[in-house]
């Protein structure tokens, strides 16, 4: 009897060892992925950013760092670039907190039908929907055409600020609406009645109940705006109509990398956006009071049919 | 829009659905001005002059633009089928490591990409490949995007695998399937929707993406890089092309959509007979 048990014992673990490695084993290919396409990708900008070659020789530098970090030219439009992104973002959380605040209060069928209604232009093609605005905004599209109509001499909204964050919100707004939108729905009922049972009216307890819960959809919503909009290079290329004025990073990157064929400068760029994308997160995520106040609560994850990291 | 009759009246009244219907309408009245005038004669997007197809006529004549197409589909077909596979085997796989702290570092790794912006990926992309002397064309590009689709069928197939049941496996074992009889018949199967969802997100990102194509794709062009091509002649064929993929997308929207509440209707009535 003892025997058998043993044996068993022995066999299942024996069993379970095979098993647990044979499972394992199934990542290999992912890991050699994530070695090859995202590491050393990584590995290879912090490499790219600190040499030169010159004459065939590789050589250790810093001046591609130096030539932008002592360029006042460059702040210019690195300033620019989260300015603009900081206005984009703060229009759309407040078009997009009452639009999900309606949105939870609909029936679930009538939600399904806006969620889609959101998705559906999120997922056409960037270019196509920018340079469907750039039609819209040019000489002889609809709007300069109305206002025209209504006495305002304009032939052409290309290259203002109207035009450049228009279309900034345009693209970024369901990133901002889908994240509110998820965290509101979180929001059991019961909670508000409690609230409103202990006294508070609607609008103390949309101040203490509704606004801290939802809050981390803001910020998750916030990031997934603020960084793409900071680095997007169709945009302004599209808006900006050839003025100087909207050269944003992105473009800055593209202009050394493709156009001048600067790699080494290129990535110089890329690293220190990184940074400021990495100390930008840092902040915004100081604002999350969620994670300190109640670690148990998790924080909302990024739901991957919003990430928007294809709206560069 | 259509939607606000459906709506019952509650507590908030006119106001909000008036919100709701104009944020709507600013999401798809360039859209729908652009499909509209693709339908026009002329090159006006203001004027109507008369109704004909000839758009569409130069748009599948334009052999560059055909060839952005194919490339595009051939990209995002071959790219959602491998990420599909590395993605959801590393899920399995990650799921089944006896150190947690293993499971969370390829997982940290994994959210790399989808947290750095799109042009730093592209530059980082753009230079490994530089770095290797690979030339850039049709095979940097759909390494890159096998790359950039997989970390998203990850973050959709490896929740459901973490919330599996394990007993289910151990099941399978013990009436005597072998290991990888119990990842085709048991896992995968259990796996499908998040698998499926996690595959038409990889295709979807696949489909539309322009940075990292444009920095690694050389020559090669998809739909989005030859659009920024033609930066400067964007022609009414560009209109005809938005409105054919408008409509393939809204009608795979919509299945999928529908999938997903019939979905949730079947499972809410199976845990009801339960």
């Amino acid at each position: 009897m003892a025997f058998s048990n043993v044996s068993s014992y022995k066999r299942e673990k024996i069993h379970f060892k095979l098993k647990f490695s044979f499972f394992s084993s199934l990542a290999l290919p992912l890991h050699f992925l994530l070695l090859f396409l995202v590491i050393l990708p990584f590995l290879f900008i912090l490499f790219y950013s600190i040499i030169n070659v010159k004459d065939n020789k590789i050589y250790l530098t810093i001046d591609n760092f130096a030539r932008f970090l002592s360029n006042p030219n460059f702040f210019k439009v690195l300033g620019l670039s989260l300015y603009y992104a900081l206005i984009c973002t703060i229009f759309c959380i407040l078009l997009a907190y009452p639009f999900a605040y309606f949105m939870v209060k609909c029936s679930p069928i009538v939600r399904n039908i806006l969620n889609m209604l959101i998705t559906l232009p999120m997922w056409t093609n960037l270019l196509l929907r920018v340079v469907a605005w750039k039609q819209l905004l040019d000489e002889g599209g609809i709007i300069p055409t109305v206002l025209n109509f209504f006495g305002f001499g304009k032939t052409t909204l290309l290259g203002t600020d109207f035009a450049v964050i228009l279309v900034m919100i345009y693209v970024y707004l369901p990133f901002m609406i889908l994240p509110i939108y998820t965290q509101l729905l979180k929001i059991e009922k019961s909670l508000k009645e409690a609230s409103k049972d202990l006294g508070a009216n609607s609008i103390k307890t949309f101040a203490k109940v509704t606004f801290p819960i939802s809050l981390p959809g803001v910020i998750s919503g916030f990031t997934m705006v603020f960084l793409p909009a900071a680095t997007t290079l169709v945009i302004p290329k599209y808006m900006s109509d050839g003025n100087p004025k909207y050269t944003f990073i992105g473009q800055m990157i593209e202009s050394y990398f493709i156009n001048a064929d600067n790699r080494y400068a290129g990535s110089a760029i890329a690293v220190i956006l990184t940074i400021v994308i990495i100390l930008t997160s840092f902040i915004v995520n100081r604002f999350d009071t969620s994670n300190v106040k109640d670690k148990k609560r998790k924080k909302i994850k990024t739901i991957p049919v919003m990430n928007s990291r294809k709206e560069g | 829009m259509r939607k606000n009759h459906a709506k019952k009246p509650r507590e908030k009244g006119w106001f909000s659905y008036l919100y709701v219907a104009l944020i709507i309408l600013f999401f798809y009245l360039p859209i729908g001005i652009i499909i509209i005038f693709s339908f026009n004669e002329g090159t006006s997007l203001v004027r109507w002059t008369n109704f004909s197809l000839h758009w569409y006529e130069e748009l599948f004549k334009d052999r560059i633009i055909m060839e952005a197409v194919q490339t595009t589909v051939i990209i995002a077909l071959l790219a959602t089928l491998i990420s599909t596979i590395i993605g959801t085997l590393g899920a399995i796989g990650i799921a089944t490591y006896k150190k947690k702290r293993n499971t969370t570092m390829v997982l940290n790794i994994n959210n790399l990409p989808l947290v750095t912006p799109d042009i730093v990926t592209a530059v980082a992309m753009s230079v490994l490949f530089s770095g290797f002397s690979m030339k850039a064309g049709f095979g940097t590009m759909l390494l890159a995007h096998i790359g950039f689709c997989t970390p998203y069928v990850i973050i959709s197939v490896y929740p459901k695998m973490a919330q599996m049941d394990k007993n289910l496996i151990e099941a399978a074992m013990d009436l005597g399937a072998t290991s990888r009889s119990a990842v085709f018949k048991v896992i995968i199967p259990e796996l499908l929707p998040s698998i499926l969802s996690g595959a038409i997100m990889a295709f979807t990102m696949s489909f539309d993406d322009f940075i990292i194509s444009y920095f690694v794709g050389g020559n090669t062009m998809n739909i989005s890089t030859y659009i920024y091509a033609s930066f400067k002649k964007a022609k009414p064929t560009v209109n005809a092309l938005m409105t054919i993929i408008f409509i393939i997308l809204a009608i795979l929207v919509l299945i999928s959509t529908l999938l997903s509440m019939k979905g949730k209707g079947e499972k809410i009535h199976r845990r009801k007979k339960a």
